[in-house]
């Protein structure tokens, strides 16, 4: 096995251990906090280093292959919600929510090939990082907020209230997840901003109604509403917290979900 | 005394313009563009017909919402961003009256003239395209190993304004500039015999090339029917290379082959010609003055981009500035007390 195939393997061993560990703790009321956070940033390092071997390999970032464009997101998915965790401590419970919705994204990832791509003539550019940059953010951002409003539903249940009983209220989770979707608007407006100028200098035009470039369209129009219907509307905090699980399943299928089933428009390549 | 009370009551336009302006009305219309979205995305029809409908209410509600919401008064970041995103929608639809989308070919040393393989237009794009001038120089296309297409540089030659030469090398991601027109590379690109012909009638002689199939991607098809000027019957050209162009291990250049014959098929006649030769029919002679290269361009003409990116910048930035202004006022960590 590779040095890269080590390190990417170890990292996924750490998180799978993360995730139970976070499950089994909320079950048991007894969150083993500093294990699961620990386990998490030693998988982020190890991961990281696999993603740093194949860079330098390469020469190129994870932006081509299904299989790089997973690993990286799962790194940076889990970098932003480590980072919020740190901050805010109210969020770490939510690590028996975020884990399990990333194991989706790792159990795809293990499936994936993972031999190098071509990078296209057009990928030469500082745009690339911005664009892909604040897509991470953006994502980043609304997995918080998933992981807050999971939180909520998930007290709506009688063992859900007796999990995530220590919480505050959830009218005060509900506004930190409403935080962390205005900043996911200011990301996803940047994402998409730096994306227009690139497909410009690319593809000679700013925006044309491809299937990526439609379903971000409307991600970022449903996020919008979302933010609106708040402000119009005042939801109870389980409509709000549905508001943000339909945003990250909208950017979700976005992200992964559309250079799955389309391969010809906006890849770039050919 | 009776009209003094009437001035005391709101103006109608104002009720009207406050229902128009409600974030309801709003919220129905992110749903009804969100479906026109999806349509044109699934190509059930062209993209801007679909969209212009509520585009427009939402450009009404929202310049009405920015008329008459004390909010907005109060959080001018807020403003600025939902006045931004008007500026946005508008400049949108100016672009789309003016724009220009084309596509041409190019031979190496010809000069491009305003002459369009195909084109879609604004219906206020004006004629400036026929007024530009450039020519094609030498280009090269390097291919990775495995026919994969890595950089185009091609060079071109042009005046500028004040009338001096200039000259350049574009290709992929950077555009030739003229006049506010863009001249992009395309994958599109290909080999162009180039012939004198001389009908039998005695007419002057005319030079010009035929472009063949594009590339590598026809790889196997390089044939072209052409009819000369003035004839009637065409001529079946066919490229066949006497070596190797492209090895498929290796990185490679894309460039006319140097040995190669041109095989001519006419009626019955039937010739292979080299650079140099002349092939008599009855219609007329044909000259092979040699291979030369053909390259593709896209052309795109859309005056409000910079315009477009200033309002989506000042947007977003508005944005941030907003929520920041307003997050920082209340602490982020629940049950923390306020700063
Ligand atoms: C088209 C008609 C629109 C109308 C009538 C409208 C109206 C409003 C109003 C009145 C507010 C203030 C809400 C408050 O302070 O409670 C607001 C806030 C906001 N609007 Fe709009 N807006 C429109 C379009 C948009 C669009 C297209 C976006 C797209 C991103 C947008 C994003 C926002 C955001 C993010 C806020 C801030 C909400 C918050 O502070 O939580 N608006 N809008």
């Amino acid at each position: 096995m590779s040095a890269e195939m080590l390190a990417l393997w170890s990292a996924l061993s750490l998180y799978a251990i993360a995730g139970s560990l976070a499950l089994a703790g909320v079950a048991r009321a007894r969150f083993a906090e500093a294990w699961v956070m620990g386990l998490l940033a030693l998988g982020l390092a190890l991961h990281a280093a696999a993603i740093g071997v194949r860079w330098e390999r390469l020469g190129h970032g994870p932006f081509l292959t299904m299989y790089e464009i997973l690993s990286s997101n799962v790194w940076s998915l889990l970098a932003i919600y480590l980072l919020a965790c740190w901050r805010l401590p109210v969020l770490r419970p939510s690590a028996a929510i975020v884990l399990p919705v990333l194991f989706v994204m790792m159990l795809w990832l293990a499936t994936q090939d993972p031999r190098e791509g071509h990078l296209p003539p057009t990928y030469r550019t500082l745009l690339l990082y911005v664009h892909v940059g604040f897509g991470k953010a953006f994502l980043g951002a609304v997995l918080v907020a998933v992981g807050l409003a999971g939180m909520v539903l998930a007290r709506l249940t009688r063992r859900g209230a007796a999990w995530f009983a220590a919480l505050p209220s959830d009218q005060q989770l509900d506004e930190l997840a409403y935080r962390f979707l205005a900043v996911a608007l200011v990301c996803e407006t940047l994402m998409l901003i730096a994306g227009a100028v690139w497909a410009q200098d690319a593809w000679g035009r700013y925006w044309a109604w491809d299937p990526l470039e439609t379903w971000a369209f409307l991600t970022w129009l449903l996020l919008a509403g979302a933010l609106h219907a708040r402000s119009s509307f005042r939801p109870a905090p389980p409509a709000g917290a549905a508001l943000a699980i339909a945003v990250f399943v909208l950017a979700f299928l976005t992200f992964f979900g559309v250079p799955f089933v389309t391969t010809a428009p906006h890849q770039g390549a050919i | 005394m009776r009209i003094a009370r009437i001035r005391l009551e709101p103006a109608p336009w104002r009720g009207a313009a406050a229902w128009l302006g409600s974030p309801r009305l709003a919220l129905a219309l992110f749903a009804l563009l969100g479906v026109a979205v999806a349509a044109a995305g699934r190509g059930a029809a062209p993209a801007g017909g679909l969209l212009a409908v509520p585009l427009a209410l939402l450009a009404l509600n929202l310049g009405c919402a920015i008329a008459t919401h004390a909010s907005f008064r109060q959080q001018p970041a807020l403003l600025v961003f939902h006045v931004a995103l008007l500026a946005l929608v508008l400049l949108a639809a100016a672009g789309r009256l003016t724009y220009l989308n084309g596509t041409l070919e190019i031979s190496v040393g010809e000069e491009f003239s305003g002459a369009l393989t195909q084109r879609e237009q604004g219906p206020l794009h004006g004629d400036a395209i026929e007024r530009l001038a450039f020519t094609q120089l030498e280009f090269a296309v390097h291919y990775q190993p495995g026919m994969k297409r890595a950089q185009t540089e091609s060079r071109v030659a042009w005046r500028d304004a004040a009338g001096r030469p200039r000259e350049a090398v574009v290709g992929d991601d950077a555009p030739l500039r003229l006049a506010g027109y863009r001249f992009y590379t395309t994958p599109n690109k290909g080999f162009a015999p180039e012939f004198v012909w001389r009908s039998a009638q005695g007419r002057e002689a005319m030079r010009g090339t035929v472009h063949l199939p594009s590339y590598p991607a026809q790889l196997a098809a390089q044939e072209q029917d052409w009819t000369p000027p003035g004839a009637t019957q065409p001529l079946r050209l066919r490229l066949e290379f006497e070596e190797r162009l492209v090895d498929l291990g290796k990185p490679w250049i894309l460039r006319a082959p140097g040995a190669h014959a041109l095989a001519v098929e006419s009626g019955a006649t039937r010739a292979r010609l080299r650079p140099g030769d002349t092939l008599a029919l009855a219609e007329g002679t044909v000259h092979y003055a040699g291979l030369r290269m053909w390259m593709g361009y896209s052309v795109f003409y859309d005056w409000t981009l910079p315009w477009l990116l200033a309002a989506a910048a000042l947007a977003a930035g508005a944005l941030g500035a907003h929520y920041l202004g307003r997050f920082r006022r209340e602490p982020w960590r629940p049950g923390a007390e306020r700063p």
